[in-house]
C-alpha cells in the first residue's frame, strides 16, 4: 500500500488517505480481503494523529470499501466485479467532466476533443 | 475506554496568578498537546496533578485514582519527564536507578536495560557529565520502565536539536501502540505537537482558550490572508487576532470553510499550524 | 525507605575521607585537660553533623525534592528517612573515630588519652538527637538555604556547650541554681543519668518528627 501525505496541500489529511486507499482498492492494487494496517500503526508510520487515520478508515467503511472486524483489524471489503466496475466508471466520468470543462475554457470544440481521443486510443 | 486524565474545575491562586476553574480530560490511547505562552499555567497544572503544590479547589483523577486520596497509587501509574534535570548530579546513572527503582511496584529491569542500550546511556557516568539530551533520555528511560500508563512531559524538548526531538517523538509513538496509555505533552515547540498531538489544549493566563482534537481544530480553523479593502464589518466579525501591514492583513478564523466558500478575490484561506492558532488566539485575547 | 537512606550515603562518598582526616585532627588537637575528655565526642559529633547537614545541602542543590515528591513515596517516609539516616551517620562517624583512636593507641602513640568508651557513644547519640530535633523542623519548613543561619548558631552551641558544661561540672560555677541542679544530677548514678538523658532525647526526637511531618506535608514545590 502506498500513501504519500502532502502537508502543504489544502486537502485535509484524512481525505488524502481516503482517496489514495480508495484508488488502490478500485484499481486492484489492494485485493479483496487483504488486511490493512491498524489505525495506530498507520498513524505511527505516517507520523500523524491516530484520530486522523481513524477518520480516514471510517470514511472508507462508510463507502463500503473496507470492513472493520472488532479485535482483528480492517480489511478490504470483498467486492464483486460489477461493484468495482461501477465505481471505476464513476471515477472515469468525473475525469471526463474535468476534460470537458477545460476544453470549454480553452474554446476547443467537441469535434476537436473527439479527434484527440481517437488519436490517443489508437496509440495503444 | 476510560480517561487517563480528568481535571474538573481546578483552581489555584498564587501572588498575581490565578488558575481559573479549568477542566479538561484525556481519553486512553492519545497524546494531548498542552500549549500556551510562558507563565500561562502549564507547569502549574502539571505540578497540581503531581501534587507538588496543593490545589485550592477542583478534582484531579489519573487512571481513575484521585490524586490526593490515592496519591501513591496514582504516582505508580505516572512516568514523568520534567524540563530540567532534577536528579542528583553527583550520582551515577546506575546509582540513581538503584534509589528510584524500589519505589515502583511494577519496575521492569529488563525494559530499563533495553532503554539504556537504545539510548546509549553509560551506566557508570555521573549525571553532571551527561549532555542535556542524555539527561532527558535518562529521565525518559526511568519513566518508561515501570509500566506507567500516563506519561507527563513538561517542556522536555526545550534546548534540544531537531534530530533529537524527532527521536523522542518516535519513542512516544512506540509507547502509544498500547492503547491503554496516554501522554500529556506540554511544550512551546509547537512543531513537535503538529506532528504528534491527537488533542490540543491551549491555555493562557490561567484559562483554557480551547480544547479539542487536532483534527477538528485544523478542520474548523483557517489562516486568512488578504487585501485590506475586504475588511468590512461582516468579515471582521469572523476574524481573530487580526494583524494588518502595508500590504494586506492576516488573521485566524473559526469559520474557515464558510469564508473560503464566499470566494473573495484576493483572499486566501490556508490550513493553520498550531503555532498560528496559538499566536492569533493569544493576540486576539489581548485586544479584547 | 532504605532506598532513601542509601541515597544520603551515596551522595556523600567523598565526605568519608574528610571524616577520617577530621577525626585524626581532633584526636591530636584536643590534648589539654579540658578538651581531651570530650575529644571522641566532639570529633564524632562534628563529623556526624557535617554529614547530616551535607545530605540536606545536596538535596537542595539539585532541587531534587521535586523528583522525590513525584515518586510514589509518602512525605512521611521522606521525613523519617532524614532522621534515620542521621543515626546512620552518627554510628559511622563514631566507629571511625573510635577505630582511629584505638589504632593510634595500639601504635603506642601518647595521644589520645584513652580508648573510646560506651559513655562517649551515649553522649554522642544524645547530643545529635537533640541537635537534629531542633534543626530538622526548621529545615523541613524553610529548606536548606534559609535555615543556614539557624544551623550555624545551633552548631556553635552544640560544639562549645558540652565542653563548657564539662568544665563547669569540674570546677563548679558562680551560679547557685546551676550548682544545685548539678548536685541534684550528681545524686543519680551514672546509669540513671544516662537513661534519663536517653529518654529526653527520644522524646525530643518524637516531638520534632511530629512537627517536621506536619510542616513538610504543607510544603509546596
Amino acid at each position: 500500500m502506498h500513501i504519500i501525505i502532502a502537508n502543504s496541500s489544502a486537502e485535509p489529511i484524512y481525505e488524502q488517505i481516503t482517496r489514495q486507499i480508495k484508488n488502490q482498492i478500485l484499481t486492484g492494487v489492494l485485493s479483496a480481503g487483504e488486511a490493512l494496517p491498524s489505525i495506530r500503526n498507520l498513524a505511527r508510520e505516517l507520523q500523524i494523529s491516530v484520530i486522523t487515520t481513524k477518520r480516514a478508515y471510517d470514511e472508507l467503511e462508510r463507502e463500503g470499501l473496507i470492513e472493520t472486524v472488532g479485535g482483528k483489524g480492517s480489511f478490504v471489503a470483498g467486492q464483486n466485479k460489477e461493484y468495482l466496475h461501477e465505481k471505476r466508471l464513476g471515477l472515469l466520468e468525473g475525469k471526463l467532466a474535468r476534460v470537458v470543462d477545460e476544453a470549454k475554457g480553452l474554446g476547443i470544440t467537441k469535434k476537436e476533443v473527439v479527434e484527440m481521443l481517437t488519436v490517443l486510443f489508437e496509440e495503444d | 475506554m476510560g480517561n487517563v486524565l480528568e481535571i474538573k474545575d481546578l483552581r489555584k491562586q498564587y501572588d498575581g496568578f490565578l488558575l481559573k476553574d479549568i477542566s479538561f480530560s484525556l481519553p486512553e490511547g492519545y497524546v494531548m498537546g498542552f500549549i500556551g505562552p510562558n507563565g500561562a499555567g502549564k507547569t502549574t497544572t502539571i505540578k497540581l496533578i503531581m501534587n507538588l503544590i496543593r490545589r485550592d479547589a477542583g478534582e484531579i483523577e489519573v487512571c481513575g485514582f484521585d490524586n490526593i486520596a490515592n496519591e501513591q497509587e496514582m504516582k505508580e501509574q505516572i512516568g514523568f519527564v520534567y524540563d530540567e534535570n532534577y536528579y542528583y548530579e553527583e550520582l551515577t546513572v546506575n546509582e540513581i536507578k538503584r534509589i528510584v527503582a524500589p519505589f515502583y511496584r511494577n519496575w521492569d529491569e529488563g525494559v530499563y536495560q533495553q532503554y539504556l542500550k537504545l539510548f546509549e546511556l553509560p551506566a557508570h557516568k555521573k549525571i553532571k557529565a551527561l549532555s542535556k539530551g542524555m539527561k532527558m533520555k535518562f529521565s525518559l528511560a526511568l519513566a518508561l520502565s515501570h509500566q506507567a500508563r500516563f506519561l507527563i512531559m513538561d517542556e522536555p524538548t526545550s534546548g534540544l536539536d531537531p534530530v533529537f526531538r524527532s527521536e523522542l517523538l518516535d519513542i512516544l509513538r512506540g509507547y502509544l501502540i498500547s492503547a491503554d496509555r496516554g501522554v500529556l505533552f506540554s511544550s512551546h515547540v509547537t512543531s513537535d505537537l503538529d506532528k504528534i498531538a491527537d488533542y490540543v489544549t491551549l491555555i493562557n493566563n490561567g484559562e483554557i482558550l480551547l480544547c479539542c482534537s487536532k483534527e477538528e481544530l485544523l478542520g474548523q480553523y483557517g489562516l486568512v490572508k488578504g487585501d485590506k479593502r475586504l475588511l468590512e464589518e461582516g468579515l471582521r466579525r469572523e476574524l481573530i487576532g487580526l494583524q494588518e501591514n502595508s500590504f494586506g492583513f492576516t488573521a485566524l478564523t473559526k469559520s474557515a470553510a464558510n469564508i473560503a466558500a464566499r470566494r473573495y478575490e484576493n483572499l486566501l484561506v490556508e490550513r493553520p499550524s498550531l503555532e498560528d492558532i496559538m499566536l492569533y488566539m493569544i493576540r486576539g485575547e489581548k485586544h479584547v | 525507605m532504605s532506598s532513601l537512606i542509601l541515597k544520603d550515603i551515596l551522595l556523600q562518598k567523598k565526605s568519608f575521607f574528610f571524616a577520617l582526616g577530621y577525626s585524626l585532627f581532633v584526636l591530636i588537637a584536643f590534648q589539654n585537660q579540658v578538651l581531651a575528655e570530650s575529644s571522641y565526642i566532639m570529633g564524632a559529633m562534628a563529623t556526624a553533623y557535617m554529614l547530616v547537614i551535607g545530605a540536606c545541602a545536596y538535596e537542595e542543590k539539585n532541587n531534587s525534592e521535586v523528583v522525590l515528591n513525584s515518586l510514589p513515596l509518602k512525605r512521611r517516609d521522606i521525613v523519617l528517612a532524614r532522621y534515620l539516616s542521621s543515626f546512620v551517620f552518627v554510628f559511622g562517624a563514631f566507629i571511625i573515630i573510635g577505630l582511629m583512636g584505638a589504632l593510634m593507641k595500639g601504635l603506642g602513640l601518647p595521644i589520645p588519652l584513652r580508648y573510646v568508651r560506651p559513655s562517649d557513644a551515649v553522649a554522642v547519640v544524645i547530643s545529635l538527637a537533640i541537635l537534629t530535633s531542633f534543626y530538622f523542623p526548621v529545615y523541613f519548613r524553610f529548606g536548606y538555604i534559609k535555615s543556614r543561619f539557624f544551623n550555624l548558631i545551633l552548631f556553635l552551641l552544640v560544639f562549645f556547650v558540652p565542653s563548657l558544661a564539662v568544665s563547669y561540672i569540674k570546677e563548679g560555677s558562680s551560679y547557685e541554681a546551676l550548682d544545685r541542679v548539678m548536685a541534684l544530677i550528681a545524686e543519680f548514678s551514672a546509669w540513671q543519668t544516662g537513661v534519663g538523658a536517653v529518654i529526653l532525647a527520644v522524646l525530643a526526637m518524637a516531638v520534632s518528627a511530629r512537627i517536621s511531618l506536619s510542616v513538610y506535608r504543607r510544603r509546596e514545590f
